[in-house]
């Protein structure tokens, strides 16, 4: 019986224990799709975020990456992050860091 | 003798409180590109990949599935599938050439992102899968 607790309390504290790295993409958006043409992209910043959620019913419409993204982009008005880092730590939450960028148009000369 | 019905209770407490949450990661979400290079691109239509995970007793056997290897996944099948079609045409003289040409029609960037859970139960065994799919652009 003792072994059997023992494992059980391992098993139950190791499972979901691990940081995960979810999505590493060059670029994320939640607000576009590509960039146009005439268009151009400059650096604004570094941006990060962090949202934690018990459930999905909190979520509506949108998933935990879009929510997070679209807080991400809100916060620090970039149309896009660039180099994103996206991972689910080991208490159901997700955080985002990389650096945002501003879709801006070309001048014509 | 030592009573047999606390041992189940500790067993289905494992099966209960073991699992990893499982979300649904993106609904909507519109842009996931692989290449600085984000201009409006030609699109292959719908791509789907997906990643997966053995549990046992609620213990994942490998890290827990992500987007990335699901992504990467989607991208390999359609790489595959021009692979295929290329073939004949494709001998070791040329290989150098064909290779340049692949990259050229690498997959850039990724829209209207969807992802979904699937899996199944097998007593204290099952099979997580993350599977991801969006339309595919040039």
């Amino acid at each position: 019986m003792k072994i059997i607790l023992f494992f059980s309390i391992i098993l139950i504290a190791s499972s979901c224990s691990q940081r995960t790295l979810l999505l590493s993409p060059k670029r994320i958006s939640m607000t576009e799709q590509s960039l146009l043409e005439n268009y151009q992209i400059s650096e604004i910043g570094p941006v990060e975020d962090q949202l934690c959620i018990s459930s999905n019913n909190e979520l509506g419409q949108l998933g935990l990456i879009d929510e997070l993204v679209k807080n991400a982009q809100q916060k620090s008005g970039a149309d896009f992050i660039g180099d994103a880092k996206i991972y689910q730590e080991a208490n159901d939450c997700i955080n985002i860091a990389g650096i945002g960028y501003k879709k801006s148009l070309i001048k014509s000369k | 003798m030592m009573p047999k019905r606390p041992v189940y209770m500790v067993l289905i407490l494992i099966l209960i409180l073991g699992g990893c949450s499982t979300f649904d990661y993106s609904k909507q979400l519109k842009q996931v590109a692989f290449t600085d290079n984000i201009k409006k691109g030609k699109s292959i239509g719908p791509i789907e990949g997906r990643d997966c995970v053995w549990q046992f007793f609620g213990l994942p056997i490998g890290t827990r599935p992500s987007m990335d290897r699901a992504l990467k996944a989607a991208m390999k099948n359609y790489h595959l599938t021009g692979a295929e079609i290329n073939s004949s045409s494709r001998d070791e003289q040329n290989s150098a050439k064909n290779q340049k040409a692949e990259d050229t029609n690498a997959i850039r960037y990724i829209n209207n992102i969807i992802t979904a859970n699937e899996g199944f139960n097998f007593g204290v065994f099952r099979k997580q899968c993350l599977i991801v799919s969006g339309i595919g652009y040039l």
